[in-house]
């Protein structure tokens, strides 16, 4: 027998019917087993879906620059570390040798924080300074940024050839990384945007892009994990993006 | 189909969590020539696809402990990221959409696995002999949506066709596929 819902289930599993008829299948499938078992189904044929492309190996770079990656990448606190096992000796003389190290180096770090902190004030300063010239034009646009639980915003005039990211929730990179803005053009071409700053707050990072062209001229922003100084072209994980 | 998972994974999931850097590699032995073949599905291009399968094993390694066993197999769980991630790269990247082709000689089945063999791997391949066998109007619609993840009105645009044309074929071929699996499941 046919059902008002027959017609749409089916787009439903397969994730490929508008927001507003996904909240009326939803509260449909709340209350009717048949088309519950019948999207259940569905579901099953989309997980086999999964595996119908042929499989096909990888380049062995790959493998490698894997490997490069998984060790400075933030980890979920709570994880444990495998260590190695190293002599009750040598931990001791590394010790000793901290404790003496710590005192000089400890107050040419805090000196050096300072100066850091100052600097970063300022550039961030300068960063909002921009934000806020930028939109006072008129044609101001707002990207709006989300995912995963990092939340942020890319200010820009489509004439300039500036904008400026603010991001919440994004961890610090390590020392040896760094987070690297991209612009992408209609042809797929990735332009560098520059590198994300981070303030003390932890998860605020901000960067004041700036592009040979602009920004109109760009489809899309997206952010990747980089070595630290950058690459010429993306080589990490994409962590963020932005339709323009 | 069975839920069932191989209890391998369960173990490897488990460490990678710890942070054990080899049953992370074991994992990607395991299952990167799956994740990149969907991701060369998906965007048709090997450095977009190497991209997008560097970055499901990276989420792999960094959610690992977000896993549940009881909502799926990780090998699923993993093509999933991968195909939503490819998804992703593809609209970013403003690609035209390549529907496989049965037709091309590359695409050609391999011989049916013996019934007594690994029966995943059985069932897979009935699935595919079953994507082939549908009206291509019926396979081209479900490529669309799952593969290239476009929605009922998107697809309507895409080819032109009446939205109403669209969801009734998009039925149909999963109706089909859906009568395949399930004697296959009942094979088992």
């Amino acid at each position: 027998m046919d059902h008002e819902f027959d017609e749409v289930l089916a787009g439903y599993a397969l994730d490929a019917i508008a927001p507003e008829d996904r909240q009326q299948v939803e509260a449909h499938l709340q209350e009717c087993e048949r088309c519950r078992d019948i999207v259940s189904s569905y579901q099953r044929v989309t997980e086999g879906l999964l595996y119908v492309p042929e499989p096909k190996q990888p380049p062995s770079s790959l493998r490698a620059g894997l490997l490069k990656q998984i060790d400075p990448v933030y980890v979920v606190p709570g994880r444990k570390r495998a260590f190695e096992s190293v002599s009750a000796r040598a931990i001791g003389l590394a010790l000793g040798l901290m404790v003496v190290l710590a005192v000089n180096v400890g107050v040419l770090l805090q000196a050096q924080r300072l100066l850091d902190q100052g600097q970063d004030a300022l550039a961030q300063q300068q960063a909002g300074q921009t934000a806020i010239a930028i939109a006072s034009y008129p044609s101001s646009q707002v990207a709006v940024i989300e995912e995963d639980g990092v939340r942020g915003t890319f200010v820009y005039d489509p004439d300039l050839p500036v904008g400026v990211m603010y991001v919440w929730g994004l961890q610090p990179p390590s020392e040896d990384q760094a987070y690297q803005a991209w612009l992408v053009d209609p042809q797929g071409q990735r332009v560098n945007g520059g590198l994300l700053t981070f303030s003390q707050d932890p998860g605020f990072g901000w960067l004041m892009v700036e592009a040979p062209q602009p920004i109109a001229e760009f489809i899309s922003l997206g952010v990747t994990l980089e070595p630290a100084g950058g690459s010429v072209g993306p080589t990490g994980p994409r962590v963020l993006g932005a339709d323009l | 189909m069975s839920s069932k998972q191989q209890p391998e994974d369960a173990v490897l999931i488990l460490k990678v969590a710890e942070g054990d850097r080899e049953a992370f590699l074991a994992l990607y032995d395991r299952y990167s020539a799956k994740v990149y073949g969907l991701a060369l599905r998906v965007t048709g291009e090997t450095m977009t696809a190497e991209e997008v399968t560097q970055d499901a094993f990276i989420r792999l390694w960094t959610r690992a402990a977000t896993y549940n066993p009881d909502r799926g197999r990780l090998s699923s769980w993993l093509l999933t990221i991968t195909r939503r991630l490819a998804i992703d790269h593809f609209r970013l990247e403003a690609r035209r959409p390549q529907t496989w082709n049965p037709s091309n000689p590359e695409n050609a089945l391999e011989k049916v696995a013996d019934p007594a063999s690994q029966s995943e791997e059985s069932r897979w391949a009935t699935l595919k002999f079953a994507l082939t066998k549908l009206p291509e109007e019926q396979r081209s619609v479900i490529e669309l949506a799952f593969y290239h993840g476009m929605s009922h009105s998107q697809i309507a645009e895409y080819q032109a066709a009446p939205l109403g044309t669209v969801k009734t074929r998009l039925r149909l071929g999963m109706e089909k596929l859906r009568r395949e699996w399930e004697v296959e499941d009942k094979s088992i």
